[in-house]
């Protein structure tokens, strides 16, 4: 697999071009654990949000790699750290557009799947 | 069985000693560890052993078969936070602890399930009291005793049978930013601890507590006058042109103005080790307090500095300060590894540290003697190197922001506040005999500003912004590093910083955590060869850690990191103590899917 050069902070590529044009390249096992994670937030039936949350992790393999997914996702994660090390990733230039790349992603896919936005 | 600890024994121990080499110390829990670490099935401290090597002699996961592992079994601890070190094997049984409120679980491995749970009572007022977050890195264990070093400082001894408690002492004072996030250590007869809070103005100090019994055997401070500090002014050496001469006295008392020392940092949050030979433990002294250099002229002995102490009494046998005067947070906490290893070419019974001003050390663990100081990050900048006759760093003016005045900003400085490695742990793999280095590659912006002091309340006195070295790609690096000429071997950049600690095994492999959540499995000759890749339910700031169990190799790693794991949106997070247990206890699904940090544990697929 090619590694996509979207590091971190170089990751404003991201921004400045559409998205990466998607492999759909996401393991199962992300799929599984987003569905999941989805499910359990859902105030929905447990088979309506199974339908709606496997829906929601598609559309968003649809849009990006999962490389990219992943960087995004650890930035979103990493300003939650307290202390110095969280401090990195709060410094991060750019860092709260890509925060806000990954917000923007799950929404409009939820939106398309008809899961309530969060 | 009874195993005889009476002081009668111990003229007599001591002349077995010298007429035996190594004969074992007379004390139950002594000779308990000695043979759970003897063990290689077990996991018995947080770096396996007592010189910090993070190595494992098993090899039924080896460099052919570790790209074939699958998730064995997993744990939620229920605890959100940073989950730092790693549990403890002992025998059947896996011991763990989780950030604050600091819940100790001890499980059984042939079930996975809960065998006792204890969860200390402490008042959530020590959260804000906790500079980088409410981690705790481990557990230690001896003499059939578990032993849980709280966040409140309390240090407690735990039944490892039931999980009841035996004795508990306190430890510092969190009311006045007095808290504790390092392992204790069991050396010996003794339970070894630090304390944390030089953001906090905390004076520093070490303490030995009898194992059995809880009693304060001795405690050294890092700063104040020589006999707090455990230092004979005639016997305690230092590394002073190009030789090692005694201290003299105050040395700490003439290197700082008036009582800033009474506030002046020197914490000790880091790893211990023990030489049983030489009967000498080794660990560093963090950041003089505070940030701004400027309120605190002079060499602030002895922060920043790597002690070597007598364990019976405390006595510092020799002293290292590796940043005088700190403008910059260049902690000297970080773990101390004991290798025999060849430097210069010489067979050498060497101390190595990876210290956070971003030069690795070689110094001869018997004497002291500074023996290789080497950049192992080529961004470092502000030094351009260690003068090796007087052992201290040659400061670049520029990046000095003591020397440039409060209130300038000082741009570019390399590394950043938390240096070119924190507390994460290296490996030390006797078959390559090189060393394996969790990096950050991040530099910063350090603004200085005058601050008074307030009694329990932070006391940093900087302004920093933090940002990835210039001209890369990468704000980490695992790397591979030869001690004993001071050169990176190998450099395997990594796209974020890495915060977890490796670990090297018979196999020919060393592993670590990266911050998306990948515990990376790479062969040791060849860092650069992935052979293992496994995305955890969130970044990991663990140390990986390994055991058999039944005929069966398990590597494992903590993951969870503060916020939620998985799909990343806040909710959640204001119920950190929904709580859990095991995956065998069968409870909801989403526990064990995106709550908490989590434990997860590989193996090879049955067969």
């Amino acid at each position: 697999m090619i590694m996509i050069r979207s590091t971190a902070f170089g990751m404003t590529l991201l921004l400045a071009t559409p998205l990466a044009a998607a492999t759909n390249d996401f393991p199962t096992r992300a799929r599984v654990e987003f569905v999941l994670g989805c499910m359990q937030q859902s105030k929905e039936a447990p088979a309506a949000s199974m339908y709606k949350c496997s829906c929601t992790i598609d559309a968003i393999a649809a849009k990006v790699r999962y490389s990219e997914w992943v960087d995004l996702s650890t930035v979103a994660n990493g300003i939650t750290i307290a202390g110095e090390r969280g401090g990195v990733m709060r410094d991060m230039k750019d860092g709260r557009k890509l925060i806000d790349t990954y917000r923007k992603l799950q929404e409009s896919a939820r939106k398309q799947c008809f899961l309530q936005p969060q | 069985m009874k195993f005889v600890n009476a002081p009668w024994l111990r003229p007599a121990l001591a002349i077995a000693t010298v007429c035996l080499l190594a004969a074992p110390v007379a004390s139950r829990a002594d000779a308990d560890l000695d043979k759970a670490l003897a063990n290689p099935n077990n996991w018995a401290m947080q770096a396996g052993d007592m010189q910090n090597h993070r190595y494992s002699p098993l090899k039924q996961i080896n460099k052919g078969n570790v790209g074939k592992m699958q998730v064995a079994w997993m744990f939620s601890t229920g605890v959100l936070r940073g989950h730092e070190g790693s549990p403890l094997v002992i025998g059947d049984t896996m011991y763990l602890v989780s950030p604050f409120p600091n819940k100790v679980f001890a499980l059984d491995l042939d079930t996975q399930k809960i065998k006792w749970r204890y969860e200390p009572k402490q008042d959530a007022a020590v959260i804000p009291q906790m500079c980088c977050d409410t981690v705790n890195r481990g557990l230690a264990y001896a003499g059939n005793k578990i032993f849980l070093q709280q966040a409140d400082s309390t240090l407690v001894a735990l039944d490892a049978n039931s999980g009841k408690v035996i004795w508990s002492v306190k430890n510092g004072d969190p009311k006045l930013g007095a808290v504790n996030t390092n392992a204790p250590h069991v050396f010996k007869d003794k339970v070894i601890t630090g304390i944390s809070g030089g953001e906090w103005g905390v004076r520093g100090y070490i303490t030995a507590y009898d194992v059995n019994t809880g009693k304060q055997v001795w405690r050294a401070y890092s700063t104040g006058p020589d006999a707090e500090m455990l230092f004979d002014p005639d016997k305690t050496m230092t590394w002073t042109d190009g030789e090692m001469k005694p201290v003299g006295k105050d040395s700490s008392l003439k290197s700082w103005q008036g009582d800033q020392w009474k506030i002046g940092g020197g914490t000790t949050w880091g790893w211990y080790s023990y030489d049983k030979d030489l009967n000498l433990l080794y660990y560093g002294s963090g950041n003089p307090s505070t940030w701004n250099p400027i309120q605190r002229k002079g060499d602030n002995k002895w922060s920043m500095t790597i002690f070597a102490r007598d364990l019976d009494t405390g006595m510092a046998k020799w002293a290292f300060q590796m940043t005088p005067w700190d403008q910059w947070d260049y902690d000297g906490v970080n773990e101390m590894i004991l290798a025999d290893i060849n430097v210069n070419g010489k067979p050498t019974k060497a101390l190595v540290h990876f210290d956070r001003n971003g030069f690795g050390y070689t110094l001869d663990r018997t004497t002291g003697a500074l023996l290789v100081a080497q950049k192992y990050d080529p961004a470092v900048n502000w030094a351009t190197k260690v003068d090796m006759k007087t052992g201290r760093p040659e400061v670049v003016k520029q990046y000095a922001p003591g020397e440039n005045g409060a209130d300038v900003n000082n741009k570019g400085i390399c590394p950043a506040a938390l240096g070119s490695k924190d507390e994460q742990p290296a490996s030390f793999d006797p078959q390559t005999k090189r060393f394996y280095v969790p990096t950050n590659h991040v530099c910063m912006d350090y603004e200085p500003f005058q601050i008074e002091y307030t009694a329990g309340q932070p006391y940093v006195g900087a302004t920093l912004s933090m940002f990835p070295a210039p001209g890369g790609n990468s704000m980490g690096n695992f790397i591979a590093w030869d001690a004993g000429t001071g050169k990176i071997v190998q450099s395997k950049a990594e796209k974020f910083s890495v915060w977890s600690g490796a670990l090297t095994t018979a196999g020919g492999i060393a592993c670590y955590g990266t911050l998306e959540g990948y515990l990376k499995c790479v062969d040791s000759n060849d860092i650069n060869k992935e052979l293992f890749k496994f995305k955890t339910p969130s970044g990991i700031i663990g140390n990986v850690f390994t055991y058999e169990h039944k005929g069966k190799q398990y590597i494992g790693v903590f993951s969870g990191i503060g916020g939620w794991a998985g799909i990343g949106m806040a909710a959640g997070l204001e119920k950190p103590e929904e709580g859990l247990g095991a995956v065998g206890g069968y409870h909801e699904l989403a526990d064990y899917t995106n709550l908490g940090g989590s434990l997860t544990v590989f193996a090879l697929p049955q067969t």
